[in-house]
């Protein structure tokens, strides 16, 4: 073997070695008493050398010595740096401590979610009082003076006359002659309905409310933006259907269903309220409806993150329970 | 609401439609089916029966009966335990080897000793409805020995109709509206509306009418007649409301029952015995009322009554009264069709707790016109089941019929524009004629639509009604989805919404906080616990229970609740949540706001960890909305108990209050946790608020090293940092560019701390010199000297 091959060798085990006692080995055999590096010199007739050769022989063997000694001593410190339990006077293993990773509280998280979806489709987000006047509620959104959701039993009254709003659409009328047409806006937002608790029921809920004012807004401009924004929500082609409904705030009013092609069984599922928007809501937010159209929506907000996150009981998103909220620690 | 396809069939032939298709467009097209159910009737080998014997017994403590019927040509015996059992009376009879609507099939046998060779049935018995006490009781000119099976269909199939996608179509509260529909959707005729002429002749006296209240009453109209009999309905008419879950009483009473569920307008027939005119008027000062059923009712002042003379006889809309009820031997009638205002008959009964048949339908707004259409009707069942009806007064009414027709004028080419779909116009002809509307179109294209009085006026009043009709019979899956199209604009971004969720990630992401939601209302108990007192609440008329009528005007009490509620959860944990507060000014104006409330709660630890890092947190949340640096200085003790002097922090940015931090006192802290500190604060919205995206501008970092120096000094711990620090404020020296806390150190039972803070020296243009430390240090010396700050050592 030339001596530069046996360098080679050398250099390949080593990269191979990270324990002591395969060091301790592989310095055995190269160095060793029988190593193949000391043996070079075991093995040559120097009596059939000349001088000449004997000198290049001998300062060749001493730089391959040397060279080897070098290598083993660096793999050598290199064992020793990286050897558990040694560099460092601590257990490195242990877990993590002092999380910093709080949570959203499920709602919000989908509120900004859906926020964001409506937004990037060229949706404002607009906001506004919980308590507001009877008008908002119910005047301005054509719901007659008579009409049962006025009714005690499903509206919280305030002693000032003021409602705590039912629902969203309390916001139609501020947006629209606050923001005026072309309008699109989407308005979040906590609800309250004077109803007794179940699971299915809470008297205090999220919804989102959106609206679309245009010049020919259409009901097939409806349904293409609502199948596209629930596409997006569910991540997945999503099928979306009509059925009549009935809301005075729109005319003609629909219940929309969806549908997904996974999970197996294919059916419909009810999801919203929706509708092209009635001329005298319009009216009423200042706007000509002989001019202008539109659609609106309202979203249960809390609904949807029941749907989105498995929560079998809404009691448990006002219960202030660690339990729960501390499980929804995925940032945004 | 359940319609039964058999009786659809009357008004519109549905023959050789697959039910679950009929479920299916209905549900697209008009109203949302909640199922289909089949119904089998067993009625193979039934028989006509009449009794001609019954032989009463006791057996196991009850009355029974050993029963020869005939059936025509044969007689068979029977045991019979129903308590309507009599001689002379018409049944239904199944003989060994029927089977009942249960499965079981019939066999001879011997009961209590007795022959029995098949049953009398119970309407359970062959398949209508679930009533198994009473016999079906056949009105008296059938044949014995006529089949069943060629009275009634051997099967129905019922549809369920969420009733909620009624809400505004009063026509379709009986099956005429939803014959008129599947009509429609399937192309199919409608019979015409089956009725008799109500009597106008001159030569009948008018049936007194006295409306008081003409605003809860806008018609009234009544018939008085006599019949010859009152017996068993037709046992179609009889099949059709058992299968539906109704009961049957009479021909009189049922008749007024089919065409309730028929044309969805309710009626009432009082026996004319103890009627003698009308009256419609407010309870006023009568406190109570005893409805047909027994029961008795109090009254409120505006509930509306129907009263022969000052006497009530029926609670206008909802149910009749027990007096003037149908009874066995009734054969003088007074039939009420009228209109009630619907939010009248609904509160009364909602406050009853009386929601009947009639009271749902009321609610709804039938128009006016389906009084008459009722009347005839009934006058035509009456006639049909042989109780030969003759008029005792003229058909009279107080109130306007409102059955003009009514015309909707739509612009040129706008139900197109509206649906976003080009609707051909004999597609649209076609269409509104399947309902009964009338078109006409004008040279411009405009079209004018007739609606007849039975739709309702709330229903159908503008163009956009108009536009539902059309777009949904001609189907909203027909409708193919189109993107909007419209000028690319940013739009407004939300401050409002952007700066709360910036906030929100800040502490949840930063600072290990848990958002929660807790009631937007106080609980008046544990406000008295904590011994808080708002000032100008904002309340509630009608809180879910008494002690929930204040609005929270701070977020803080429900946040200790919730501390209180986890604090076997977790021993440290985190809690804020951010939401409306409400109050009214000094004005008795609402003022609303938005607030951000948190807790840290240590049960292990102390006060003073807890209270830094929730402070951390504070300044985190201002700093990232891009606020100047907020100021923490010891509060006063307040009204609030919460607020007490030593423990408390105001919260000011520049000028302005922006909220509170503190450590709650033991006594309070004791309420909420087991043990150790519960920290809380709360800021208002001018905490969090900045820009969107905050502007921050670069600044170079110094490439001319600097220097520190340190000093300790010994302070009265009572004073704290934050009155060293003003202190520290006002030493100016042009090598300083920034003083920091280093740390704090308080002997066991000293009064005084040691503070160790650290000086940042730098110059703008070089590197300080020997010379420049030692005018720092001596100027600084100074400085402290005449403050009388005390240095260490």
């Amino acid at each position: 073997m030339k001596l530069a091959e046996i360098q080679q060798a050398l250099e390949s085990e080593l990269a191979g070695v990270h324990g002591e006692e395969a060091l301790a080995l592989v310095r055995a055999r190269y160095v060793g008493k029988d190593g193949l590096i000391t043996n070079l010199r075991k093995n040559v007739d120097f009596g059939a050398m000349t001088l000449e050769d004997k000198r290049s022989f001998g300062s060749g063997f001493n730089t391959l010595r040397d060279t080897a000694e070098g290598l083993l001593k660096a793999a050598a410190e290199r064992i020793a740096a990286t050897a558990h339990g040694e560099g460092l006077k601590f257990d490195f293993t242990l877990p993590s401590s002092d999380r910093r990773l709080g949570a959203i509280h499920p709602i919000v998280r989908t509120q900004i979610e859906i926020e964001d979806i409506f937004r990037s489709m060229g949706f404002t987000v607009y906001t506004g009082d919980e308590a507001v006047s009877e008008y908002e509620n119910f005047d301005a959104l054509n719901i007659p003076s008579d009409h049962p959701a006025r009714d005690m039993q499903d509206t919280y009254w305030l002693e000032n006359g003021m409602v705590l709003r039912t629902h969203t659409s309390s916001m139609q009328n501020r947006a629209l002659r606050q923001l005026g047409a072309p309008l699109r806006a989407v308005f979040p937002g906590r609800c309250f309905r004077n109803e007794a608790l179940d699971i299915t029921h809470e008297n205090t809920f999220y919804q989102l409310e959106g609206m679309m004012v245009g010049h020919d807004v259409s009901v097939a401009n409806l349904i293409a933006v609502m199948r596209d924004f629930l596409s997006a929500v569910f991540r997945q082609e999503i099928e979306v259907r009509l059925r009549p409904g009935f809301f005075p705030f729109v005319e003609p009013g629909f219940e929309l269903d969806f549908r997904t092609t996974l999970g197996g069984v294919r059916r419909w599922v009810e999801l919203m309220p929706c509708g092209m928007i009635h001329p005298a809501v319009l009216r009423n937010g200042g706007l000509d409806p002989s001019r202008f159209s539109g659609f609106a929506f309202g979203l249960g907000l809390t609904r949807l993150a029941m749907l989105k996150h498995g929560v079998p009981d809404v009691r448990l998103f006002n219960k202030a329970d660690l339990r729960v909220c501390q499980q929804f620690t995925a940032t945004l | 609401m359940k319609i039964s396809t058999d009786w659809l069939n009357e008004h519109v032939d549905l023959g050789g439609l697959d039910p679950n298709e009929v479920a299916e467009l209905l549900t697209v097209r008009t109203a949302e089916v909640e199922g289909v159910e089949v119904v089998r009737r067993p009625l193979e080998g039934m028989l006509v029966a009449e009794v001609l014997s019954a032989e009463p017994f006791e057996a196991e403590g009850n009355l029974r009966h050993h029963v020869t019927v005939s059936v025509g040509d044969r007689r068979f015996q029977t045991v019979c335990g129903a308590p309507n059992v009599r001689v002379g009376m018409l049944a239904v009879f199944a003989p060994a080897g029927c089977e009942l609507a249960d499965g079981s099939r019939l066999s001879f046998t011997e009961l209590y000793g007795r022959r029995s060779e098949g049953v009398l049935c119970a309407p359970g018995e062959m398949g209508l409805g679930a009533g198994k006490e009473g016999l079906l009781e056949l009105p008296g000119h059938l044949a014995p020995g006529t089949a069943v099976s060629s009275l009634l269909p051997a099967s129905d199939t019922i549809i369920e109709i969420d009733n909620k996608s009624l809400t505004h179509r009063p026509d379709l509260w009986g099956h005429y509206g939803f014959a008129r529909e599947l009509g429609a959707i399937f192309g199919r005729p409608l019979r015409a509306w089956a009725a008799d002429a109500l009597p106008t002749d001159f030569a009948l006296p008018v049936w007194p009418i006295r409306v008081e209240d003409p605003e809860d009453c806008p018609l009234y109209s009544a018939l008085a007649f006599r019949v010859n009999d009152d017996g068993p309905s037709p046992l179609p008419m009889q099949a059709r409301l058992l299968t539906l879950g109704h009961s049957t009483r009479s021909l009189l009473v049922d008749v007024t029952n089919y065409v309730q569920f028929e044309l969805g307008q309710p009626t009432h027939a009082f026996d004319a015995r103890s009627l003698s005119d009308v009256r419609v008027a407010r309870a006023g000062t009568r406190t109570t009322f005893t409805t047909l059923d027994g029961k008795v009712w109090a009254l409120a002042p505006d509930d509306l009554l129907i009263c022969d003379g000052d006497e009530p006889v029926a609670l206008a809309g909802i149910m009749g009264g027990l007096k003037s009820r149908i009874q066995p031997d009734t054969r003088r009638v007074v039939l009420e069709s009228a209109t009630f205002k619907a939010s009248r008959v609904r509160q009364t009964s909602v406050r009853l707790g009386l929601r009947t048949d009639a009271s749902l339908r009321f609610e709804k707004k039938p128009p006016p016109v389906y009084t008459r259409l009722a009347a005839g009707r009934i006058l035509r069942l009456l006639r049909e089941a042989g109780a030969d009806p003759s008029p005792l007064s003229r058909y009279s009414h107080q109130g306007a019929f409102r059955d003009e027709p009514r015309t909707i004028t739509l612009a040129p080419g706008w139900l197109s524009k509206r649906a976003g779909v080009e609707l051909a116009d004999s597609t649209v002809d076609g269409i509104l004629g399947s309902i009964g509307l009338e078109v006409e179109r004008n040279e411009e294209g405009a079209v004018a639509v007739t609606v007849p009085a039975f739709r309702s006026e709330a229903d159908l009043a503008i163009p956009e009604d108009i536009s539902e009709e059309v777009f949904r019979l001609y189907g909203y899956d027909n409708i193919k989805p189109v993107s909007p199209t419209g000028p690319l604009a940013p739009v407004p971004p939300h401050a409002d919404t952007r700066n709360q969720h910036r906030a929100r990630r800040i502490l949840s992401e930063g600072h290990n906080f848990v958002e929660v939601h807790t009631y937007s209302w106080h609980a008046d108990d544990w406000l008295d616990l904590l011994g808080y007192r708002p000032a100008r609440s904002l309340r509630l008329k009608n809180p879910s229970a008494p002690t929930r009528a204040q609005l929270r005007d701070t977020l803080v009490p429900n946040l200790l609740f919730a501390a209180q509620q986890n604090r076997n959860v977790a021993e440290r944990y985190r809690l804020y949540e951010l939401g409306r507060t409400f109050c009214l000014d000094e004005a008795g104006n609402k003022v609303e706001a938005n607030e951000l409330a948190g807790v840290v709660v240590d049960q292990r630890g102390g006060a003073e960890v807890a209270l830094r890092a929730a402070r951390s947190a504070i300044e985190d949340v201002a700093q990232a909305a891009g606020l100047a640096p907020l100021t923490f200085t010891p509060s006063a003790d307040t009204h609030i108990p919460w607020i007490r002097a030593g423990r408390t922090l105001t919260i000011t940015l520049g000028e302005r209050e922006v909220g509170h931090l503190g450590v709650l006192s033991e006594p309070l802290a004791a309420h909420c946790v087991n043990a150790g500190a519960v920290v809380w604060f709360r800021l208002h919205a001018a905490a969090w608020e900045g820009e969107v995206f905050p502007a921050q501008k670069y600044v170079a970092p110094p490439n001319i090293p600097g220097s520190w120096q340190d000093f300790t000094f010994v302070h009265p711990a009572a004073e704290g940092w934050a009155k060293l620090c003003a202190t520290l404020d006002s030493f100016e020296h042009p090598l300083v560019s920034a003083r920091e806390f280093v740390t704090v150190y308080q002997p066991k039972n000293s009064t005084t701390a040691n503070y160790s803070v650290r000086f940042v020296l730098r110059l703008p243009d070089r590197s300080p010199q020997q010379a420049d430390l030692d005018d720092f240090r001596e100027a600084f010396l100074r400085f402290v000297a005449a403050n009388g700050l005390v240095l260490v050592g």
